[in-house]
């Protein structure tokens, strides 16, 4: 009897902790993220004229949110600009494009922001969020970018004859390694009794 | 009058029901089985083989879905939905979207981007409430070759661990609401036709189950309900419409109808939002700003078996 209870003990101080182990970086990563909704708003563009009125294209933001950047890439210290073997939470990054793979000038700044890698950088020089990734990726894949605007390349759901969602390039697109992954099918037909 | 009704066919249901136990249960000489069987036979005539008790007499002389007026439609979708609640212990709510004006509805699937996972017929199955048990499929996926798109070679029971394979390409087909459709030409009591936004449909009631119509559809659309649909109760979709995704009778032909409960108030088919590779499109064709439309209008868009001019609404496309 007394054992049972013990074991119970044990079981609630453990999961109070397991609790506490989830909730305390969730609480800082809170507390960062003011920061970065105020800069965006200051970053957006002004108006979204490349999407139909009244559709919504779904946004990256809250999915990166647990995977900041600038939690290790903090300060300008933090920056390394050479080209070098990606290392630690990096190694699963293809090269994109890979026939650009031994180009030196082609690195990490060549999308993202310097020094902000929270922000991505048009070839202008304009800084854009993640959410806007498709005026990046357009840069190069025009067809893609025009028919993704025409709902022709892309997922839209929602309504037909309304308010839709757009998935951005980089929902379906890991923007790291942007070949579409192969899928488990669903099972096929039974086959007819005979 | 409505009293005098249902108490005629009170009678009715026990006169026979009686006849049959009499027959088939207590009748022990030749004599009386002879004199019995006539009365049996006329009773037949009467009322349909098998659940006797479950066919009321509004069913049986329900007459087909074009003739009803808005008042029999409301008995009659109260009655399916009471009899739906017996038979599978689900609450669901039967409507009747009308078609929209000024909409004539086109599908298009993107080849170049399908890849085959079946996730549409996944969605499509819970959605319009098909059999599990004996299976029903309203999309089949088929898979080709490359460079080849011979039906007769291709392979609908591919089961890959990840799709796609290096040197496939895969084709889902399900009804293609043919803008000339032989399945409506081939029904002997017209229990199926084209709606004015193109969707074909079928009267699950008004059906005589002869299957002309499966013969007759060239693209293998129309599938049969040999048995009554098992469904698990957890997994029917609740929100039913008369012409389309109803739990069908037994015996009656079914197919798919663009989900048009779904699309008739303005939401897209649950095959394509159930899509992960946004291979599917579906829209307007009237509205010549629509996607489909355009898509029309700029990809090399093709149908399937054009020689036989059933000209699909159903268009597949490269790009």
């Amino acid at each position: 009897m007394a054992n049972r209870m013990r074991r119970k003990k044990v079981f609630f101080v453990s999961l109070f902790l397991g609790m506490g182990l989830i909730l305390i970086p969730l609480y800082f990563a809170q507390g960062a993220e003011p920061k970065s909704a105020e800069s965006q708003k200051s970053t957006q563009a002004p108006s979204n004229t490349d999407v139909p009125p009244g559709d919504e294209v779904i946004k990256r933001t809250r999915s990166l949110e647990m995977y900041p950047c600038h939690e290790c890439h903090a300060g300008p210290a933090d920056y390394n600009s050479h080209k070098r073997e990606l290392t630690k939470e990096h190694t699963d990054f293809v090269s994109h494009p890979t026939q650009r793979k031994e180009d030196p000038a082609y690195g990490c700044q060549s999308c993202h922001q310097e020094k902000r890698y929270d922000r991505l950088r048009l070839a202008t020089g304009e800084e854009i969020t993640f959410n806007e990734a498709y005026r990046l990726c357009g840069q190069c894949h025009g067809t893609q970018l025009e028919d993704w605007k025409k709902n022709i390349h892309g997922r839209r759901t929602g309504f037909w004859n309304g308010a839709g969602k757009i998935d951005s390039c980089t929902s379906c697109h890991p923007a790291h390694s942007p070949q579409f992954k192969p899928l488990k099918p669903f099972p096929p037909p039974l086959k007819p009794r005979r | 009058m409505k009293f005098v009704k249902s108490t005629f066919s009170e009678k009715m249901k026990k006169r026979v029901g009686a006849l049959v136990d009499k027959v088939l249960g207590k009748s022990s000489s030749r004599r009386s089985f002879l004199k019995q069987l006539g009365l049996v036979v006329g009773g037949l005539a009467l009322a349909p083989s098998k659940p006797l008790q479950a066919m009321s007499w509004q069913e049986f002389f329900q007459k087909n879905y074009k003739e009803l007026t808005p008042q029999d439609k409301k008995e009659i979708f109260k009655r399916l939905e009471r009899q739906t609640k017996e038979k599978y212990g689900v609450d669901v709510t039967i409507g009747d979207p009308p078609p929209m004006d000024g909409v004539e509805y086109g599908y298009f699937l993107n080849l170049s981007k399908c890849n085959g996972n079946r996730k549409c017929v996944e969605a499509c199955v819970k959605e319009n409430n098909q059999s599990r048990d004996p299976q029903i499929q309203y999309i089949t996926v088929l898979e080709f070759e490359n460079g080849d798109m011979n039906f007769n070679k291709s392979n609908k029971y591919y089961n890959p661990d990840l799709v796609p394979e290096k040197g496939k390409f895969y084709v889902p087909i399900s009804c293609q609401q043919c803008h000339n459709p032989p399945c409506v030409k081939a029904c002997p009591v017209e229990a199926t036709w084209k709606e004015k936004d193109g969707i074909v449909v079928i009267d699950y009631n008004w059906c005589i189950g002869c299957r002309y119509c499966q013969a007759a559809c060239p693209y293998e659309a129309r599938k049969f309900n040999f048995a009554t649909p098992k469904i698990p109760a957890e997994e029917i979709n609740p929100k039913q419409a008369y012409l389309s995704n109803r739990i069908r009778p037994k015996g009656v032909m079914e197919k798919c109808t663009f989900c048009l409960q779904r699309v008739r108030e303005g939401r897209y088919p649950a095959c394509l939002e159930a899509c992960p590779t946004g291979a599917r499109k579906f829209g307007n064709l009237l509205d010549p700003k629509s996607e489909v439309s355009q898509i029309l209008r700029e990809k090399r868009v093709l149908v399937l078996k054009e020689e036989l001019g059933t000209q699909p609404r159903f268009y597949y496309y490269f790009d």
